[in-house]
Order: C-alpha cells, then structure tokens, then sequence
C-alpha cells in the first residue's frame, strides 16, 4: 500500500438539527483517487468543503502527509501553505475564474503568489500543455472559451502549485459527453504523470467508475458502503448502493421498481448496514 | 413493467397510420449575427401516447427546435417552414390561437421547478391561475382539478396550500407536471425535464411521466443530453447536431447499431457502467461555431470516416429499415456503411 496522503478520521458537523457530516472517515493513497458519491443532501461535498479548509468540522481530524490540518485555515502564510497541498476544481468553471483575466494571467497570477520572484514563462507554458491547451488559447478571456476549455484552465491553475491533492467536485458534471470524455482522459493522464491524488465528488457513477480506485457512498451525511470501486459496483453491498446503481437508465430499467424500493428505503433508518460484514469503511 | 416494454411495441405501429400531434418539416430558424441557420430543416414528429428522444449536445438546437413548438422563439429569430400542433400551424397562428395553444394543447416542464414557479405564492395559486384566467373556471372548481392532479403526480391536495421553498426539488417538480396537465395537453414538452434531479427521484418522474401518458393518451417530446436515459424511455430518438436531424430511428435500433458517426461517437464517449473501464473514446475538436457557415456535413472536422465529399456536399438522407414493417431509420451521412458500434470508436 502506497502512503498514505490524506487521512480523514470521525468527521461531524451538524447544521441546527441536520448532519451534515456525521463520522466520516477515509484516507487516500499517494497518487490514488477516491470517488465520493451520493444524492443532494449526502453531506458529499461539505466533506470536501471541509477537507480543503473552506468549512471546519465540529469533531474529527484531518492529516495531510501525517501533519493535523482541521479546521479553517487563518492568515496569508497558513492559506497559502494549505493551498500548495490540497487544490479544488468545480463544477462551474465561469464562476471560479475572474472574466476580465486572461489564461496566461491567471497562471502567472498563481504561480507569483506562491513562488515569488522567479520567471514563470516556462512553467506556464508547460502547465498548458500538460491541459491540452494550445498556445493560441494564452491570451483568451474565459468568455472567449468553451466549457471544456475553461475547465482545462482551472485544472491548470489547481496544478500550478503542484499540490499532493486535487479535489473536484462535480468538475465534469456540466460539461457535454464529448467533452466530458477529453476531461476524464486528461485526468487519468495527470495522476499518471504528476503521482497527484483525487478525492472525485460526483453523483454519476459511469465517471466514477472511470477514473477512481476506490470509492465510498454517502447517504444522509453518512458513509453507508466504501471499498474498490470495481467491487462497490459490480457487487453492491448495502440496499441504498443498490438502489444507486439501479436508477441508472440502461436496457431493462425499471423506473416503477425504483420507485417502490426507494420508497421502502426512505422508510428505514440511515447509516451503515452494520448486520452485513462485507460492508467496509476504508482505514 | 418496463415503461418500454409496455408501451413500445403497440405505440410506434399506431403511429403510421393516426395523424401526429406534432409534425415539425423543415423547420429552418435563423438568429441575427450568425452566418448559418441555428436550426436547419428539421423534421420531427410525436404521435400521441408516443414518447419521442431529442438528444444532442449543447448548442444542437435541442432546446430551440422544443421551445419553437410554443413558438417561444428568441428575439429577432426568423423561422421558415412548418410547425404544426395537432394539425394547427404553430407559425402562422394569430394571438388568441397562440394562447390556446400554449395553456391547452400544448405544455412544457422545464429543468428547474424553482426557475419557474413563483416563491411567494400557494402552490395552488400558481396551478389554478392559467385555468381560472383562461376558461373562466370558477376558482372552487379549479382548485378541485388541481386537487386531483396532484394525486395524479403522487402528492396530495394538502400541497395545494403550501409554498414552493416548502416543498423538495422531487416533489416541485411534480408540481410542474401536475401544471402542465391542467390544461390537458394532447403533447408535453419536457426539455431536461429530470436533469437535475438526483437519480432516484429521476426514475420515479419518468415512471410518473409514463403513466401520465398512458393514462391520458398525451405525445411526449422528451430533450434530453443524457443517452441512457433517451435510450430506456423513448419509442423513437432523433438525434441533433450543429441545427440538423443527423440520425433518427427506433431507440433499441438507433442505440444498438448507430449508423451516423455522431451517434456512434457519442455511445462511445460516454462513461458507462456496463463497458470496459479505462479511457473514454472522446470526440476530439469542437462543435461548428454558429458564426462560420457549413458546406458540407457538419460533423465531418471531427469525424474519423470524413472524405472529401463530406466537406464538399452536406448528406441527403438515407433511409434504412432495420425490420419488416418498422419505423424508418435514417441517417444524414455519407458513410453511413461504414459505421459499426464498437469498431471505429470503441
């Protein structure tokens, strides 16, 4: 087993009488990829909220590389320093990249804030054409780009510092299938290349299958199954992973029996099917 | 008790012979500053108690050729061509038939239920509004038939007194099919009607979709970018590129051997759960820009079976049947022999 960059232990966070998160626990490898899944109100992305420091937990920890990273970070040098670890992509790039900034100057904006007083035309250029985006495309503004491209530059920007984690949430969920596909090659292209991991938020379980190793499933801010994606999915364990994987359309959907079975489900108790022992929490 | 299964096999036949109750032919719109037509003679037809699959990308037009059937057209757009509306030319209608149209014969469910109800008012308020201001229904009687719509669509007549922020997105969206059905349209428009939902709350309104059509005999147009979902629902599937109809036929025959490249291109970049894992076939470039003109066939740049005829001659149809008696298959390309599910992209 590779080390270990991220280590997620017994996170809570409570929203008045709501759970957001309620003890979750994970870690990812170095270089691996982790898919979190589940429907709106799953707690899936606070979890990535907090992981990055945008939101902090009530209880729990959070270890990048072995050091104690939970809670909010405070102060120029600590956000700094937080961001050279863990990057996030989302999902609608034309809301995280300023408009009046050009290509070039939103890499060179980053790498000068982090790494002050050298050169960056090399980087940048290399940067561009890790993500596929020609020379040509330097000087554009994002309105002058497709969603595709865009999301092209914010995975740029994310890779810039050379962080040990990127974390995207839903960043391939607003972009067309044939774009979509050029993103989640890209993706896998870089984690090969750069040993960077992924923690992958995403409610579609066609990307997950195809970009992450491992992947866990939330359901009510809880985590109700975790294990290698193949198995997750090829051999659900828990009924609402089931159900998951039974909504998706595909020759002989049943959109009736969905229906009733979760239906059923919404009736029974949330959390971990702790009478099934095949169902594992990632450690 | 698959919605397919049901229904696919007795609506398509039915079909041939009663008159659609939408006929769109050759339906050409054009957008001040673009140097080609958005739309670009587009042939399409639903039958009633026929689910029909408008797939395509982003900029394809799906969402226009839908809108265009409640004339909803934007600002200076010039159509040509015909629209008609269980028999009614949509186009060429005076206002008072317009408004007919658009709060009886026809309706559309939209993406998001919050974009289009308003937060202030009663749930009821906004289902009896259209009926009250438009037949003179009395407002007991109004409130009674929206009561039983929202039984139609699985809630209860107690939602009638409730406000939009109270309900889920799941269950306001059932409000928008229970509007829609108010004026009990002969076609229903629903134009990524389910693309923002969680996907099991997507199978219980497209299940409720599918009894809702049986029920009351209702067309069904659903738009869509999701493939899957065109596939497991529709009778029948067009397909849409850059403005034109580049592929349609039977879902099951469209979806298992696609014979325009697009299409197979399209099956193949999408990641799936049922196909080996690892890198996708994406489509490398980029969708034609509207402010360029087309020779040719629009999809020949990124296109792996592209000669020098598809960049020369835009295709005529061809028309395949794929069995005795079926519904056609056809195709817009000049190679469409060529094309094997699985061979060139996947």
């Amino acid at each position: 087993m590779a080390e270990t960059v991220l280590h997620v232990s017994g996170l809570h966070r409570r929203y008045g009488s709501v759970r957001a998160v309620d003890d979750v626990s994970f870690s990812l490898a170095r270089g691996g990829s982790l898919g979190i899944v589940g429907e709106s109100g799953s707690g899936k992305t606070t979890t990535a909220r907090i992981v990055v420091g945008l939101e902090s937990p009530d209880e729990g920890h959070i270890r990048i590389r072995g050091d104690e990273r939970t809670g909010r970070v405070r102060g120029r040098a600590a956000r700094l320093a937080r961001a050279r670890e863990i990057q996030m992509v989302f999902q609608d790039p034309f809301l995280s990249l300023d408009p009046r900034v050009s290509v070039e100057a939103v890499l060179r904006e980053t790498l000068r804030l982090h790494f002050p007083g050298i050169d960056h035309a090399r980087r940048i250029a290399e940067l561009l054409d890790q993500v596929g985006l020609g020379s040509r495309t330097r000087d554009a503004l994002p309105r002058q780009l497709s969603g595709g491209q865009r999301q092209r530059v914010a995975i740029a920007r994310a890779l810039a510092v050379e962080p040990a984690i990127l974390v995207l949430d839903e960043a391939v969920a607003a972009l067309d299938v044939s774009v979509q596909a050029q993103i989640l090659n890209l993706l896998a292209d870089i984690r090969a290349e750069t040993g960077v991991g992924y923690l992958f938020i995403t409610h579609d379980l066609g990307v997950v299958r195809c970009v992450t190793d491992d992947v866990i499933v939330m359901r009510q801010g809880r985590i109700v199954e975790a294990g290698a994606t193949e198995r997750v999915l090829a051999a659900p364990q828990h009924p609402y992973t089931r159900l998951l994987l039974e909504s998706v359309p595909r020759p002989g959907w049943d959109p009736h029996a969905i229906a009733a079975a979760r239906r059923a489900l919404h009736h029974a108790p949330a959390g971990p099917d702790r009478t099934n022992g095949q169902s594992t929490v990632l450690n | 008790m698959n919605t397919r299964d049901r229904h696919g096999s007795s609506a398509p036949a039915d079909s041939v012979t009663a008159s659609p109750v939408l006929d769109i032919r050759g339906l050409r719109l054009r957008l001040p500053r673009t140097a080609r037509p958005v739309l670009d003679g587009v042939d399409l037809t639903v039958a009633a108690g026929e689910t029909v699959a408008l797939v395509g990308e982003s900029g394809s037009g799906k969402t226009l050729t839908s809108r265009s059937v409640l004339r909803l057209l934007p600002p200076g757009a010039t159509a040509e061509g015909v629209v008609e509306v269980a028999g009614e030319d949509v186009l060429a209608m005076n206002a008072v038939r317009l408004r007919a149209l658009r709060t009886g014969t026809a309706a559309m469910i939209f993406q998001d239920p919050r974009a289009a109800i308003n937060p202030l008012r009663r749930i009821g308020d906004f289902l009896t509004e259209s009926l009250r201001l438009n037949t003179g229904t009395p407002a007991e009687e109004a409130e009674r038939r929206a009561g039983e719509m929202l039984v139609a669509v699985g809630l209860t007549p107690a939602a009638l007194r409730r406000h939009p922020g109270q309900l889920s997105g799941g269950m306001l969206q059932r409000v928008m099919i229970a509007a829609a059905l108010m004026g009990e349209p002969a076609l229903l428009l629903a134009d990524e009607a389910t693309t923002a939902l969680d996907v099991t709350t997507q199978a219980e309104v497209v299940a409720l979709l599918g009894d809702l059509r049986d029920r009351f005999g209702t067309g069904l147009l659903f738009v869509t970018h999701d493939l899957g979902l065109a596939a497991t629902i529709s009778d029948r599937v067009y397909v849409m590129y850059a403005g034109r109809i580049v592929e349609t036929g039977p879902a099951d025959v469209l979806f298992a051997r696609p014979r325009h490249p697009y299409t197979a291109a399209l099956l193949a970049a999408t990641p799936r759960l049922d196909a080996p894992r690892g890198r996708l076939n994406a489509i490398d470039g980029q969708p034609p820009d509207l402010r360029a003109e087309l020779r040719g066939c629009p999809f020949a740049p990124r296109c792996v079976h592209a000669t020098a005829l598809c960049t020369e001659e835009a295709p005529e149809d061809r028309v395949f049947t794929d069995g005795p008696g079926g519904p056609a298959h056809r195709v817009a390309c000049h190679h469409s022999d060529r094309v094997r599910q699985g061979a060139d992209h996947g």
